[in-house]
C-alpha cells in the first residue's frame, strides 16, 4: 500500500510541476528530434529536401533551451507569372535561388528553373518564473542565396492556479533582406525585363503579435484560441515574378511585353485560430481539429480546416488519417495577365500601381489528404512517418493546378 | 484596424461563451490529467510536423499565422 501511495505522490508532483508552454507534457531532461522531409511537385516543378535537427533540454531547474538547425535544398521549375507562348521565350533570371541565364528575350518563359539552398538556425530559451509564469525568448536567422532573415521573439505564458487556463502573449520582430542571386539587386517594379532596370536590395520589417488562451475543458478535451496580428513594411515584391501584356481581342501576348511585378509596400494580416483535441471513450482514439480564419489588407481572405484522427492500433503504435482544406480569395492586384485593347499601342501601357501574376495570390482551393503512422521505439523513442498529397486548384492562373507529394520521417528520443 | 477590432471582439465573445457554457466542462484535478498529459493532446500535437507544415503552406498559399511567433522567414517559391 505504501508503494502505491508513493507512486501516486510522485505522479501528482510530476503533473503539478509541468511547464505551461507545453502545458501538460511530462518533459524529460533532454530530447532530440530529427526529421527528413521530401516535397515534390508534379510536372517537374519544385522539389525540396528538408533536414531538421532539434535538441532541447533543461539547463537548470528553471531554464530550458531548444536549438534547431534546418537545411533545405530546393530545385526545379516554378511559374514566373508570364503566360505561355507557343514560340516560347527565355528565362527572366531564375526564381528564388537563381540559376537563371539572364535576360535574352523580351518575353519570359512561363516556367523558370532554379536551385537554392537554405540554412536556418533557431535558439529558444524558456525561463520559469514563480506563480506559474514562464517566458520564451527566441532568436532565429535564415540564409539563402537570395534572402536573409533575422528575427527575435518573446512569448509570455501565465497559467492559472488550478492549471486549467493558460494565457499566452507573444511578440516578434523580423528584418528580411531580399535580392536576386548573383547581382544582389532587385528589378524596378513594372519595368520591362529586357530593359534591365535595377534597384538596390529590398528590405522588409515585420512585427507579429499573438494572444492565445488554452483551456482544459474536461479530462478528455482541451481547446485553444489564438488571435494573431502582423504588420510588415518594406519590400514585398517578388524580384523574380513577371506578368505579360495581352491583346484582349485576340488573347495573344504582345511581343516584348514581359514586365516585373509590383506589390504594395506594406501588409497587415489578422487571423483567428481555434483548435480542439479530444480523446474518445472507450476507444481512446484522438480527434484533432482546427479552423483558422485569415484576412489581410491585400483583400486575401481564407478559411483553413485541418482534421486528423489518431487510431490507436496498440499502446505503442497508431495510424492517423489527415485531411486539410484551404480556401482563399485573390489579392486585389492579382491578374493572370494585363489586357490592352490596342495591340499597336506604345508600350508600356498605363499600368495600375500594383500588378502581380503570382499564382499564390489567385483565388485558390487546396486539399491535402494524407496518412500518418507512428510507433514507440525502445525506451522513450518515437518514430513516425507521413505521406500526404497536396492538390491546389486556381481560378485564373496560367497553371490551373499544382500537385505535390509530401513525405516525412522523423525520430525523437528523450534522455 | 477596424477588422482587427471586430475580430478581437468576436474572439473574446466566442472564447468566453465556449469556455463558460460548454456543457461538458468540468474541473480536472491534477491526478486526473493522465490523458491530457499525452503528447498527442498538446498544441501542436507534433512540433516537427507543425513546423514543416508551416513552411510548406507559407510557401504555397497567401495566408500564414496562428501558430505562434518567432522563427526565420524565407524567400520560398
Amino acid at each position: 500500500m505504501k508503494s502505491i501511495k508513493n507512486k501516486l505522490t510522485v505522479a501528482t508532483c510530476t503533473l503539478l510541476s509541468q511547464q505551461s508552454g507545453s502545458v501538460l507534457a511530462i518533459e524529460n531532461a533532454w530530447e532530440i528530434d530529427n526529421s527528413f522531409l521530401y516535397y515534390s511537385e508534379a510536372d517537374n516543378r519544385v522539389s525540396v529536401a528538408k533536414f531538421v535537427a532539434t535538441v532541447s533540454g533543461d539547463v537548470s531547474d528553471k531554464d530550458r533551451v531548444n536549438i534547431q538547425v534546418v537545411l533545405d535544398t530546393m530545385s526545379g521549375s516554378t511559374p514566373s507569372g508570364a503566360v505561355k507562348t507557343s514560340g516560347g521565350g527565355n528565362t527572366v533570371s531564375g526564381a528564388s535561388g537563381g540559376g537563371g541565364i539572364g535576360v535574352t528575350d523580351a518575353n519570359a518563359n512561363a516556367l523558370v528553373h532554379f536551385n537554392d539552398t537554405r540554412l536556418a538556425n533557431s535558439l529558444t530559451w524558456t525561463h520559469l518564473h514563480d506563480d506559474n509564469w514562464s517566458i520564451d525568448y527566441n532568436a532565429a536567422v535564415s540564409i539563402e542565396n537570395d534572402y536573409r532573415s533575422f528575427s527575435g521573439a518573446v512569448t509570455v505564458n501565465k497559467e492559472t492556479v488550478k492549471k486549467d487556463y493558460l494565457f499566452s502573449f507573444g511578440i516578434a520582430a523580423s528584418h528580411d533582406e531580399i535580392f536576386r542571386v548573383g547581382a544582389g539587386d532587385t528589378p524596378v517594379p513594372l519595368s520591362q525585363i529586357a530593359d534591365n532596370e535595377v534597384a538596390g536590395e529590398g528590405t522588409r520589417e515585420t512585427i507579429d503579435l499573438i494572444a492565445g488562451v488554452t483551456r482544459i475543458i474536461n479530462r478528455r478535451t482541451v481547446a485553444q484560441f489564438n488571435l494573431a496580428y502582423s504588420m510588415s513594411n518594406g519590400y514585398h515584391t517578388d524580384p523574380y515574378k513577371v506578368f505579360s501584356v495581352v491583346d484582349r481581342a485576340t488573347n495573344v501576348v504582345i511581343a516584348g511585353s514581359s514586365y516585373y511585378e509590383s506589390r504594395p509596400g506594406d501588409r497587415t494580416r489578422t487571423s483567428l485560430t481555434f483548435k480542439l483535441n479530444h480523446q474518445l471513450y472507450p476507444s481512446n482514439n484522438i480527434i484533432h481539429g482546427s479552423y483558422r480564419y485569415y484576412t489581410d489588407d491585400w483583400d486575401v481572405d481564407s478559411h483553413t480546416f485541418d482534421f486528423n484522427y489518431r487510431i490507436k492500433l496498440s499502446d505503442t503504435h497508431y495510424f492517423e488519417p489527415r485531411f486539410r482544406l484551404y480556401v482563399q480569395s485573390q489579392a486585389f492586384f492579382y491578374m493572370n495577365q494585363f489586357f490592352v485593347d490596342d495591340a499597336g499601342a506604345t508600350l508600356p501601357p498605363d499600368f495600375p500601381k500594383y500588378v502581380s501574376a503570382d499564382y499564390r495570390l489567385d483565388d485558390m482551393v487546396s486539399i491535402t489528404p494524407g496518412i500518418r503512422y507512428g510507433r514507440e521505439v525502445g525506451t522513450d523513442g518515437h518514430l513516425r512517418a507521413r505521406l500526404e498529397y497536396m492538390y491546389q486548384s486556381f481560378k485564373h492562373s496560367e497553371f490551373d493546378t499544382n500537385k505535390a507529394i509530401i513525405f516525412q520521417i522523423a525520430y525523437s528520443k528523450r534522455f | 484596424m477596424n477588422k482587427f477590432l471586430i475580430l478581437l471582439f468576436c474572439f473574446l465573445s466566442t472564447a468566453c461563451s465556449t469556455f463558460t457554457n460548454m456543457s461538458a466542462s468540468e474541473t480536472v484535478k491534477p491526478w486526473e490529467k493522465n490523458i491530457l498529459a499525452q503528447r498527442a493532446m498538446q498544441f501542436p500535437q507534433d512540433k516537427m510536423y507543425s513546423f514543416s507544415d508551416d513552411h510548406i503552406f507559407f510557401s504555397k498559399e497567401a495566408s500564414t499565422g496562428g501558430n505562434g511567433v518567432g522563427g526565420g522567414g524565407c524567400g520560398c517559391n
